[in-house]
């Protein structure tokens, strides 16, 4: 999303930028207040492993905080900060090892705990099973799908960006984020098979 | 209702499409419309919306966890040994010290060097030679000579 900053966020951003290039902490310590939450949740979305999303996370803020002077100014800190975060996130180093990782960690691991913990009152034992594994279902799907769909499918759902705004982003046509997000869901419905329940 | 099931009207990328906010106002309503009586379409939207809530959900429920203070500190640690390595900033500007100091070299080097090549043209009080010198117990005298002026100095020193 190339989200121009308002008035009142660019006199904000202005004075954050400035205390960024003076090499000031707390100028850094704003950045990270202000961004870090959405930028984790970001990259977890893509390497969908905590800790090395705080990895990737640290190294966001510290290329933020040295190439500050890079930072031109004709879009939001935000949408800078994200790209950054793509391209660390997508970086080539990275993805083996995050591949590696996901052999052994299937993504039903709470399953059993949260079927006691969040269930509705109103559900039975039997609708919240289906719920859970469904859920679970999605999850493994996501988890499953090639880098470049699951990209696409983050930034639609988590970055909720229009098909033209990750075009531009992943530097792909419209067309191809269109049939990325429609292959993307095939295959998490492949995953799943019958176990979701409208 | 099977999700598989196929609708005769829409394709599935249609449904997608709507889900994300991508068919123009008028498809859009006309598939609103369509869902009503599709069981079809209905179940793929329900599940698409669903895809990206139970990510987003897992996602945030997963990051929660994030220990602000000591992350924080982490990355002021590294920012920190990274910034003793890293050249230093001229004094309230954010301009590198070195992007001062080279061009200042550079023109120092350059009028040092426009200096010499032009002070053979420059008046320059040169030594004076010693033409003779006279040492006695009581007093000394020495008679020089500058160079281009040929001018006479006599210098005596009494005891």
């Amino acid at each position: 999303m190339t989200k121009k900053p308002t008035r009142e966020e660019y006199f904000c951003e202005k004075e954050l930028v400035r205390g960024l290039r003076q090499g000031r902490e707390n100028a850094l310590k704003a950045l990270m207040e202000r961004h870090e939450k959405h930028l984790y949740t970001l990259i977890y979305s893509i390497t969908l492993d905590c800790e090395e999303s705080l990895e990737i996370l640290q190294d966001v803020f510290i290329k933020a905080f040295q190439t500050i002077d890079q930072f031109r100014g004709d879009s939001s800190v935000s949408t800078w900060l994200r790209k950054i975060a793509l391209n660390m996130s997508l970086n080539l180093k990275r993805k083996w090892k995050q591949r590696l990782r996901q052999h052994h960690r299937p993504f039903d691991r709470n399953a059993d705990a949260s079927l006691v913990e969040t269930g509705r009152n109103t559900d039975t034992p039997e609708t919240r099973l289906a719920e859970k594994q469904g859920e679970n279902g999605i999850m493994a799907g996501i988890a499953g799908l090639p880098e470049n769909l699951r990209t696409v499918l983050v930034l639609k759902t988590m970055e909720n960006m229009s098909y033209d705004e990750i075009s531009r982003e992943l530097k792909i046509k419209k067309g191809t984020v269109s049939s990325r997000l429609h292959k993307a869901r095939q295959l998490i419905r492949d995953q799943i098979g019958d176990k979701f329940e409208s | 209702m099977d999700i598989k099931e196929a609708c005769r009207q829409y394709d599935e990328k249609t449904a997608g499409m709507f889900v994300d906010g991508e068919l123009d106002q008028k498809r859009a309503g006309q598939f609103r419309e369509h869902i009503r009586d599709c069981g079809c379409c209905r179940n793929l939207v329900a599940l698409y919306s669903k895809v990206g809530n139970t990510f987003a959900s897992n996602a945030a429920d997963e990051v929660s966890f994030l220990e602000h203070t000591a992350f924080r500190k982490k990355v002021f640690e590294a920012v920190r040994k990274k910034e003793r390595k890293r050249v230093k900033r001229f004094p309230g500007t954010s301009t590198p010290l070195k992007n001062v100091l080279k061009p200042a070299f550079i023109a120092a080097i350059i009028i040092s060097g426009a200096f010499l090549l032009y002070s053979d043209s420059m008046p320059v009080k040169e030594p004076s030679a010693i033409v003779n010198s006279v040492y006695t117990d009581t007093a000394s005298v020495m008679i020089m000579e500058t160079r281009k002026e040929k001018h006479t100095i006599i210098w005596f020193s009494g005891s």
